[in-house]
């Protein structure tokens, strides 16, 4: 029994944070729902070419246009005889190469130019924002389109366009987030004790603006998924007969009379590989930065 | 306010500049031979040398560089690679077609995701907000291409609703009117969803303001709170990122047009691509480019007008 009745009330008053909390927030039902549509893409896309399924570009002519389950093809095959399956999943392969790498290169491009302009100011942070400005003035589509149709699609050739013209939004975010840190006392304190410039930036600066960073990479997926997609269906992806989600949605619409679900299954698999990444970063905004909701944009 | 007008035409036109320069750039980028590229392997020598003059590449890079102005000042944009007509007239044609898909689809959008978004943002985490914000997410998570692909299969092959290519209004303003119905719809569906998320986020910022809180303490009702203090100050960013949303859609407007072949300028630019033809897509680019500049300056002037805070800045 308890001696006194002070102690009694105060341990009925104290709320105590239940051992849970801490991953409590990343078990939002965005980031949750997110995460099952991306990760098991991203295992099919980059294990799923590795086992052994066949040739996506093994023509079958005989055997053009059969529907589901027919032939030895699950999901049927295209006008040519090739495996829509297969094909669905090298697809997404190339559309997951092309996204993951250009939003590296771009990330990596963008958010040292950003931590460079906030850290240094001066002409240099004049240089690189007003190139960002120049940048970020056009629709990323309208650009990759025109600067693709004169350079040519390839894999190369998409890697270095999309991550050149996605790079600038990461400098703008971090260069912003990096002002804001810059104001903050423990970054004097760095460079009061005489920390070098290219310490405080690796250890001080770049730990702390963390959380934007993470949110537009999840963001910025999603987008350079629609982007590649978009310019595979103009034919302006990796060229045909490499299947990409892009071309084959593409294609399909040819044989929309006899062949409907050729055009749906590679939609599908966009829309859900898009969605997904959307509602991860729905997700990771709840869950690293509370004070946001979770639909601001 | 005209000191900030005159400093973004400013801006403005520097961009202009900027966007001249880089189109000009663009065709001295193809690797190797425009004129080959253009024409493939077996073209004859009379064949690469009338390409060359029409791409303007037979000069001095300077004397390229001072006709090319020369042009645009005249609004000369070259003939075409394959039938050497002028790609002038061609765009004014077709650029009226643009405008019409695009209008339309702002005009929907607005009348849809403005009113969704906010029912949305009174009824946070309900299942109205839910049912709301989840049709935003597919909206924004579909492709157009793909939404306009499984119109086109739904409406047009499957239950043969509405037809699947553009209709002359000069011949048939009725059939005409039906076509719009699916471009637009897609179009719309994509900005009805960015704008549904927007005003929502922004009109959940406001409504946690102190003074709507104010407000409600001092017993006003909700219409009246929302009307007079909640959507002022909420749209203003709606307003802004919807500007830009529009200039984006330009860039919808390629996928959108080649999928209901709608002859606009973005088909044309699709068309172009395929068979490369170079002065074509150069002059579209340029006319695109420009028409994005002019959006996004009048949204700034639009912004500025609501906000005075951005004026001073």
């Amino acid at each position: 029994m308890p001696t006194s009745t002070l102690e009694l009330d105060t341990s009925k008053q104290v709320i105590t944070v239940p051992k849970s909390r801490s991953y409590h927030r990343w078990l939002n039902a965005r980031l949750v729902l997110g995460l099952l549509l991306v990760v098991p893409l991203l295992l099919i896309g980059f294990i799923g070419p590795l086992l052994n399924i066949g040739n996506p570009l093994a023509t079958d002519p005989l055997n053009s246009l059969s529907p589901m389950g027919q032939n030895g093809h699950i999901l049927g095959s295209d006008q040519n005889g090739r495996d829509v399956l297969v094909r669905i999943v090298v697809g997404l392969r190339t559309s997951l190469i092309v996204t993951l790498i250009s939003v590296a290169i771009g990330g990596t491009i963008g958010t040292t130019a950003g931590l460079l302009a906030g850290y240094y100011r001066g002409w240099l942070e004049q240089i690189i924002m007003r190139i960002v400005d120049v940048f970020l003035v056009f629709p990323t589509i309208l650009v990759a389109i025109s600067v693709i149709s004169f350079i040519g699609g390839s894999l190369p050739n998409l890697i270095l366009v999309i991550s050149l013209l996605i790079a600038p939004v990461f400098a703008r975010i971090i260069h912003a987030s990096t002002l804001v840190e810059m104001q903050r006392d423990f970054l004097e304190a760095a460079r009061a004790v005489g920390g070098r410039s290219q310490r405080i930036i690796v250890k001080h600066l770049l730990p702390n603006v963390t959380t934007p960073l993470f949110i537009e990479l999840a963001l910025m997926l999603g987008q350079v998924v629609l982007v590649e997609a978009s310019l595979s269906f103009l034919g302006l992806g990796v060229p045909p007969p490499e299947p990409t989600l892009g071309n084959m949605v593409s294609s399909a619409r040819g044989y929309m009379f006899n062949a409907p679900l050729m055009l749906v299954w590679p939609s599908l698999v966009l829309a859900a590989l898009v969605m997904g990444f959307n509602l991860t970063v729905d997700g990771l905004r709840d869950a690293l930065d509370p004070r946001l909701t979770s639909t601001r944009k | 306010m005209i000191r900030f007008i005159i400093r973004r035409l400013l801006i403005t036109i520097i961009l202009a500049f900027v966007v001249v320069t880089l189109v000009f750039l663009l065709l001295r980028l193809i690797p190797g031979d425009p004129a080959m590229a253009a024409l493939g392997e077996n073209a004859s020598v009379e064949q690469l040398e009338l390409a060359r003059q029409r791409m303007g590449l037979n000069d001095n890079i300077l004397v390229q560089y001072g006709s090319w102005w020369g042009r645009i000042v005249r609004l000369d944009f070259g003939e075409s690679l394959i039938d050497g007509r002028p790609v002038g007239d061609e765009l004014v044609r077709r650029l009226p077609r643009t405008f019409e898909l695009i209008i339309a689809a702002a005009i929907v959008a607005l009348v849809v995701g403005l009113p969704a978004g906010l029912y949305a943002a009174t009824r946070r985490n309900k299942t109205g907000d839910s049912v709301v914000t989840g049709f935003a997410l597919l909206g924004l998570s579909m492709p157009l291409f793909v939404t306009g692909s499984l119109f086109v299969l739904l409406f047009g092959v499957t239950l043969k609703w509405l037809p699947t290519g553009y209709a002359d209004p000069a011949e048939n303003f009725g059939k005409h009117l039906l076509s719009l119905i699916m471009p637009v719809g897609a179009l719309a569906l994509l900005l009805s969803s960015n704008l549904i998320r927007q005003t929502r986020a922004n009109m959940l910022e406001v409504l946690g303001q102190d003074y709507v809180r104010t407000a409600r303490s001092k017993g006003l009702s909700q219409p009246v709170i929302l009307q007079r203090h909640v959507l002022k100050n909420g749209l203003i960013p709606v307003v802004a990122s919807f500007g830009i949303q529009l200039a984006g859609l330009l860039g919808g407007t390629v996928v959108t047009e080649a999928i209901f072949n709608w002859p606009g300028i973005s088909s044309l630019l699709v068309t172009a691509i395929g068979r490369r033809d170079y002065t074509t897509i150069q002059g579209l680019i340029l006319v695109i480019a420009l028409i994005v500049l002019t959006i996004n300056f009048i949204t700034e002037l639009v912004y500025a007008y609501l906000n005075p805070r951005i004026r001073y800045k």
